[in-house]
């Protein structure tokens, strides 16, 4: 027969390892009031860091605004400044330098051409590229000739115009109007003696 | 703080302990560390915002700056054109302004004047969607007699007065009675101010 004799209450029982529940309990409780004491100060102290870095970039904010307004202001104005000068800019690029113009004429004219009609005019209207307002210059020429050259003559004037700076490179098209290259009907004027008309048309000048 | 000597109670206790321990950890993350993450949230995501605008407010003042030169020197451009270039009326009337320069001009160059005719203001053509512009043409029409080198001359001389006054038609026919002196009409147009001025107070941006 065995006999079974406890000597400890249950509660007086020692448990030697480590892993002891009431132990676990604590430590386990223990960790959790730590976290919670060390997650609320971390937030408290991201908090302040966004707080104090909010709070500078609201004061730099309140420097730079004026500025900012400042230089807003200066953009408008600039963008209107623009616009006026390249209005203006428009009205120095767009005119035909005329006096040069009659001035290389003088001088290109071949002799035996005698001009007796220059005529220019102009016509601002949208063209061009885009539709933009342009001036348009048409040169009409009137003039006469003679000679077994005569129609030479009236080419080599047409030729100036197409091939000669400064008129080549502001000129469309140089025409000889259907007709116009005839005998010179004045009286007095030799069977030989022809007149006739040129239309240059120069390119469209934008403003 | 002494447990109970019950097993069962102590259990109960320290449930009772652990469920109230948590509901204080879950208590302090909701009431305080949740709402200061939120605020640290909305702060940062503020900051941002504000760090944004600062940079683009420091792009555009030291854009402005760079730009400062060209609006300065535009603006004296367009004030020296406006004070010795563009017509500006004499009690209204444009003529009175330009009459005397031309008149002047054809003395100088051996123009004869038979007749100043005002044209009068003009608006040029606007392209579709563009803004108002800020100048109207004022042109006149010159009528008189010369030789081809004189008109030249007189041309040369309008030409060079001013580098916005534009001539937009010209006509010279040779004359039977005067083969040395043609006939001449010439078409002269200047640039004027319409109303909007130059923008001269701009906030100096330093």
């Amino acid at each position: 027969m065995s006999l079974h004799v406890d000597l400890l209450l249950p509660e007086e029982r020692r448990v030697v390892t480590p892993m002891h529940p009431k132990r676990m309990l604590k430590i386990l409780l223990g960790a959790l009031i730590l976290f919670a004491l060390l997650a609320g100060a971390s937030a408290l102290q991201r908090y302040r860091v966004s707080y104090n870095e909010r709070r500078s970039a609201a004061e730099r904010w309140a420097k730079m605004e004026v500025r900012q307004k400042e230089a807003a202001q200066m953009g408008k104005d600039l963008a209107v400044c623009r616009g006026v000068y390249g209005e203006l800019q428009g009205w120095r690029g767009t005119r035909l330098p005329v006096a040069d113009w009659l001035e290389r004429l003088a001088t290109l004219c071949p002799p035996s051409v005698q001009l007796t009609e220059l005529r220019m005019t102009e016509t601002a209207v949208l063209g061009g590229p885009k539709n933009a307002p342009c001036r348009r210059f048409e040169l009409h020429l009137a003039g006469r000739t003679g000679g077994p050259q005569a129609d030479r003559n009236v080419l080599l004037l047409q030729a100036i115009f197409k091939n000669q700076k400064p008129f080549s490179n502001a000129v469309d098209s140089v025409t000889i109007p259907e007709g116009s290259f005839r005998q010179d009907p004045s009286a007095g004027a030799a069977k030989s003696d022809r007149v006739f008309e040129l239309v240059i048309r120069c390119a469209p000048r934008v403003f | 703080m002494k447990l109970p000597k019950e097993r069962k109670e102590r259990i109960q206790v320290l449930v009772l302990g652990t469920i109230g321990l948590a509901a204080l950890v879950f208590a302090v993350v909701s009431l305080a560390v949740n709402p200061l993450l939120a605020r640290q949230r909305r702060n940062a995501k503020k900051a941002d915002i504000v760090m944004e605008n600062l940079a683009k407010a420091d792009r555009d003042v030291h854009s402005m700056v760079l730009l400062g030169n060209e609006y300065r020197r535009l603006q004296s451009e367009l004030n020296a054109a406006e004070s010795n270039d563009l017509v500006k009326p004499v009690l209204g009337s444009y003529l009175l302004s330009v009459r005397d320069g031309i008149e002047q001009t054809a003395r100088r160059t051996d123009v004869k004047l038979t007749g100043i005719q005002e044209i009068g203001l003009q608006v040029l053509p606007i392209a579709a969607g563009a803004p108002n512009r800020t100048f109207r043409s004022y042109g006149i029409q010159v009528i008189g007699a010369a030789g081809y080198a004189q008109v030249r001359n007189f041309l040369k001389a309008l030409e060079t007065s001013n580098p916005y006054l534009s001539i937009t038609e010209i006509a010279i026919n040779g004359r039977a009675d005067d083969p040395r002196a043609h006939g001449l009409s010439v078409r002269i147009e200047w640039p004027v101010m319409t109303g909007e001025n130059i923008p001269t107070s701009a906030g100096e941006v330093k």
